[in-house]
């Protein structure tokens, strides 16, 4: 029944039509109703209230019998893609409240940030969300076009400006690959569920099939910046101001694997051998690029952007390890690096007042200028590396475990091996931080709302390893909806 | 049971006082800052000193275990939890890592002068991590307190050590996790490889001497290399000149006296217990490199006396002492035997409080002298009566005087290593290494004779060089005085060591 049918999909699309009518009431209200020179500073947390509602609107899902895929299978509300929803929410949080400094100096358009930002979030929810191939693409799309225009966003700074447009046109690429690579598993198959797809599918390999797995993972590759389809990165992530960085680092990289973990799963069981083994050496490729070219750098957002990617063969190791612990292991991983990549660039945002170079140098003495900005960079770049107790160790040791379990010995191997590399260059920056003397002897401030948003994330990192429990059994069920228990 | 909660606080007051230290104090610390680490320290101590007491030499097996449910779940459970339990090898550890740990604090009291707060805080994160180490009864839980040390070690040398500091703690930094690199390879294989996947040592050990002899020697050495980087063991050694000669005189203490202990305890207890038959496979090997370390550790410390015209460092003399002593750990375990592993504790055991001693005495000299150079020290015995009498006592134990504690752990590791049956050759090896302590007496009396008697040259006959003072004075005191008690009763000691290393030893036919 039709109607049935619109009820059921908008009774499971509520935290997305939360998030999309906060937006517009965030953006009618700068228009309409606030006077030109308030502060547009509520609007933001007019967003955190939305962002809270559609969370506490997503938990009726939480803990029940699974819900059944509404409009016709499309939509899914099932553990795994609630995992991914509370990350994206608590991602869009923890930015919405520190994009302030960047905010106050730019001075324009902040209500349109604010909402783009939870039109954004929507986009990302829906990718996690959707088991249907045109649904994948229009969420991507959404998430991608409204990314490219946050990069872009710093209008007088000429690299945001070359950030956008180079986000554009190379998801733009990506798309068309993408799209390419999904129109021959619809010919293939007949049809564009993912389960039905994975129905038809079986049997003996064909080319056809591994060329559409080859397209859509060229297409998700760039997304996620997967060696050899990372040569945006770095650019992109030097030149968008801080937060959208931030942002895009490691929101838009956790629904990249989302959908690509559906896919692969849900869709190409069949075809398993072929893009575990392929997964694999990407997985070891991504890694030891990031790590080696992230040895070289100076610009403390180049070095995190090649530092993402070196994550990204992190979390590759996992998904090729393919067993429900791998997936779960990759999901646990994705929510570490979450928190600790958001702490590391908050403070990356709070220093943009006072080292407008983003030199790694102007970094120098920062412990002794703010300790506890100090301490909260020390504590990401560490957790970075993946040194106990914190929330790191605990995501590269479950990697490493499923995929020793799956009998990939020299990848974890090589896992752990450019753990070691990595560490040189996170201690180059606390070597600068708490061995050199200060740059510059002003103390460094913050305002309270980044504050609580960096305090959230080093909580995170401190305690999301230590109490892994809840997380991992949470990971654990979101992995067994794409994988069945091994 | 009060001593498994005892045990627990062992562990975690140096964190909780860490964390208080940088709550409330300011960044100079002022006296604030020391005051409360000592207390800390003593308090630890003392309930370090309790759980010695409360020992039972009668009971078998682990004591004061107390587990706590960590990382278990409903969705994920993978077999590692809170366990934690000493018993007669792991408990000298930690009565050495308390003791020390106290003694730092005490030893830095006027010589650090900047950044005080941070310098107390990150020697008691350090203290927990140690204690953590020797006390863990489950594997996950030993690698992280294991990786847990290298940060705070990191910044110790870094910020507060000598001209060179950077690098040392670059290389120590990077060159130990090298190491654990391979131990974490080590613990999965054995983890994975056992019948029923669990961390838990006891159970884990019980399967994994089932293993089959090629997987044995493999899963060794991968857990080799990684303890073997941290004893150290000859090739790995080259770490540990550049961080203890460039640590600040607490951080020398801590990574000499305790730090590379994880390295000895971890090759007994989860090596040699692990892997029995990997280790009677390689035990000549073991052995050969033992002679290396000793041998080579002795002809590097000659170098540092040597009168040729490059430069003579004491600190690296006392570090090339300390990889030459720790062949003799690596001796003693070798021998495969009672009185074998028996000695390596032991000699662990006198090594960290003899070496201890070294690192605190000469800090006393550095910071009033500022020069580490042989060659522009003489005759200070004129001025610094009581250091210069503490460093020749200290100097004496290390070459093995008899009635000190340096004795009773070399003569008990010759003895179990000349008596070894398990192992080919060790007789050889033993006599070899025996004549590391002619070595020794060569460099330290040289060093003394050169340092400390003779004519006060000219640079100190017009400097101002205060002897020790009160709260220097307590400190070195106290760890004469351990020497001396175990040297003159060693009863208070090596019990308790063989009462641990008789269910190793026993899985050696001997």
């Amino acid at each position: 029944m039709p109607l049935d049918q619109l009820a059921h999909g908008t009774f499971l699309l509520g935290p997305e039509i939360i998030l999309i009518l906060c937006s517009f009431l965030i953006l009618l209200l700068d228009l309409f109703v606030l006077p030109e020179g308030a502060s547009r500073r509520w609007l933001g947390y007019l967003g955190l209230v939305g962002i809270g509602l559609a969370a506490g609107y997503a938990s009726v899902f939480l803990g029940q019998v699974e819900q059944p895929p509404a409009f016709n299978g499309f939509l899914r509300a099932d553990a795994f893609a609630l995992f991914f929803k509370y990350l994206f929410l608590l991602a869009t949080a923890l930015v919405i409240l520190a994009a302030e400094p960047f905010l106050r100096r730019y001075q324009r358009n902040e209500a349109e940030f604010y909402g783009l930002l939870l039109l954004t979030t929507v986009g990302l929810n829906l990718m996690a969300a959707t088991a249907e191939l045109m649904s994948i693409y229009l969420s991507l799309e959404i998430s991608s076009l409204s990314l490219a225009f946050l990069a872009a966003w710093a209008r007088g700074d000429l690299r945001s400006s070359e950030a956008g447009l180079k986000f554009f046109i190379l998801s733009a690429l990506s798309s068309a690959l993408l799209l390419y690579g999904l129109a021959l598993l619809y010919g293939l198959s007949g049809a564009t569920t993912l389960a039905q797809i994975a129905q038809v599918l079986q049997g003996p390999i064909a080319p056809a099939p591994l060329l559409a797995m080859s397209l859509v993972l060229a297409g998700f590759g760039f997304k996620i910046a997967v060696v050899p389809f990372q040569m945006w990165t770095p650019d992109v992530y030097e030149g968008a101001p801080t937060p959208v960085t931030a942002y895009m680092s490691v929101a838009s990289k956790a629904a990249g694997f989302a959908v690509l973990i559906r896919v692969f799963q849900s869709a190409l069981p069949g075809l398993e051998p072929n893009w575990t083994t392929l997964l694999a050496w990407l997985a070891f490729l991504t890694m030891t690029f990031g790590n080696l070219v992230a040895l070289a750098q100076g610009n403390i957002k180049r070095m995190l952007a090649y530092s993402s990617i070196a994550h990204v063969g992190f979390v590759l190791i996992g998904l090729a390890a393919a067993t429900s612990a791998g997936i779960a292991a990759s999901l646990y991983y994705l929510l570490v690096y979450t928190v600790t990549n958001l702490a590391t660039f908050i403070v990356v945002i709070v220093m943009g007042r006072f080292a407008p170079d983003e030199s790694i140098a102007s970094y120098a003495g920062l412990a002794r200028r703010s300790p506890w900005l100090g301490l909260s960079l020390a504590l990401g770049l560490l957790s970075l590396a993946g040194l106990p107790p914190l929330a790191g160790f605990f995501a590269k040791f479950f990697i490493f475990w499923a995929a020793w379990e799956r009998g990939l010995y020299l990848l974890v191997a090589a896992g752990v091996l450019n753990s070691v590399i990595s560490l040189f260059y996170y201690v180059r920056i606390i070597r600068t931080m708490y061995l050199a003397e200060p740059a510059a002897e002003r103390p460094v401030g913050a305002a309270p709302g980044v504050g609580v948003s960096l305090a959230v994330a080093v909580l995170g990192v401190l305690f999301v390893g230590l109490i892994a429990a809840p997380f991992l059994g949470a990971a654990g069920l979101a992995a067994l909806n794409v994988v069945p228990a091994s | 049971m009060v001593e498994a909660t005892v045990l627990n606080l062992v562990i975690w007051l140096p964190l909780l006082g860490a964390i208080l230290l940088l709550l409330f104090s300011d960044e100079q610390g002022s006296n604030g800052a020391r005051g409360w680490a000592a207390v800390v320290g003593a308090i630890v101590l003392v309930l370090a000193i309790w759980l010695y007491f409360r020992f039972d030499m009668a009971a078998p097996g682990y004591q004061f275990v107390s587990e706590v449910n960590w990382l278990r779940s409903a969705g994920f459970d993978f077999g590692s939890s809170y366990i934690i339990g000493v018993d007669g090898v792991s408990l000298p550890l930690e009565l050495l890592n308390a003791l020390l740990g106290f003694l730092a604090v005490l030893i830095s009291w006027h010589s650090i002068q900047h950044r005080t707060r941070l310098f107390y805080a990150l020697l008691l994160i350090l203290q927990t991590a140690v204690a953590g180490v020797f006390a863990s009864l489950d594997f996950f839980l030993f690698f992280l307190f294991w990786e847990l040390e290298l940060a705070p070690m990191f910044l110790l040398i870094g910020i507060w050590g000598g001209a060179r500091r950077e690098y040392a703690a670059f290389k120590f930094i990077l060159y130990t996790l090298f190491g654990s690199a391979f131990m974490l390879m080590g613990i999965l294989a054995l983890y994975f490889n056992a019948g029923q996947h669990t961390f838990n040592m006891l159970a884990l050990a019980s399967q994994s001497r089932g293993f089959a002899l090629g997987l044995q020697t493999l899963i060794f050495v991968l857990l080799f290399i990684g303890f073997a980087v941290k004893l150290p063991v000859f090739p790995f050694h080259t770490w540990l000149p550049d961080a203890h000669t460039e640590a600040p005189t607490a951080g020398s203490v801590i990574l000499a006296g305790v730090l590379l202990k994880m390295g000895g305890y971890g090759l007994v207890r989860l090596t040699v217990s692990f892997l029995p038959q990997a280790a009677a496979y390689f035990a000549f090997a073991i052995g050969v490199l033992a002679v290396i370390n000793v041998l080579y550790g002795a002809y590097l410390a000659m170098n540092q006396v040597v009168p040729t015209s490059r430069q003579q460092d004491v600190k690296k003399l006392i570090a090339s002492s300390s990889i030459s002593h720790m062949g003799y750990v690596l001796l003693g375990l070798a021998a495969l035997n009672q009185i074998g592993l028996q000695g390596a504790v032991i000699q662990m055991f006198t090594h960290g409080v003899i070496t201890g001693l070294l690192f605190m005495v000469f800090g006393l000299v550095y910071d009033r002298t500022h020069t580490r150079e042989v060659v522009r020290m003489s005759g200070l015995a004129q001025r610094i009566p009581f250091i210069s009498t503490v460093f020749i006592i200290a100097g004496l134990a290390s070459l093995g005087l008899p009635l000190l504690a340096g004795f009773i752990g070399e003569i008990t590791v010759f003895f179990g290593a000349y008596s070894s049956t398990s192992t080919p050759a060790m007789p050889v090896l033993t006599i070899l290494s025996a004549f590391g302590v002619v070595l020794t007496a060569g460099y330290i009396l040289w060093l003394i004779n050169r340092v400390f008697h003779g004519p006060l040259s000219e640079e100190w006959a017009h400097h101002e060089l205060p002897d020790a003072t009160p709260i220097e004075r307590f400190a070195v005191g106290a760890l004469v005085f351990v020497i001396a008690l175990v040297g003159v009763y060693p009863g208070i000691l090596a019990p308790m060591v063989a009462h641990g290393v008789q269910p190793i030893a026993a899985l050696f036919p001997s």
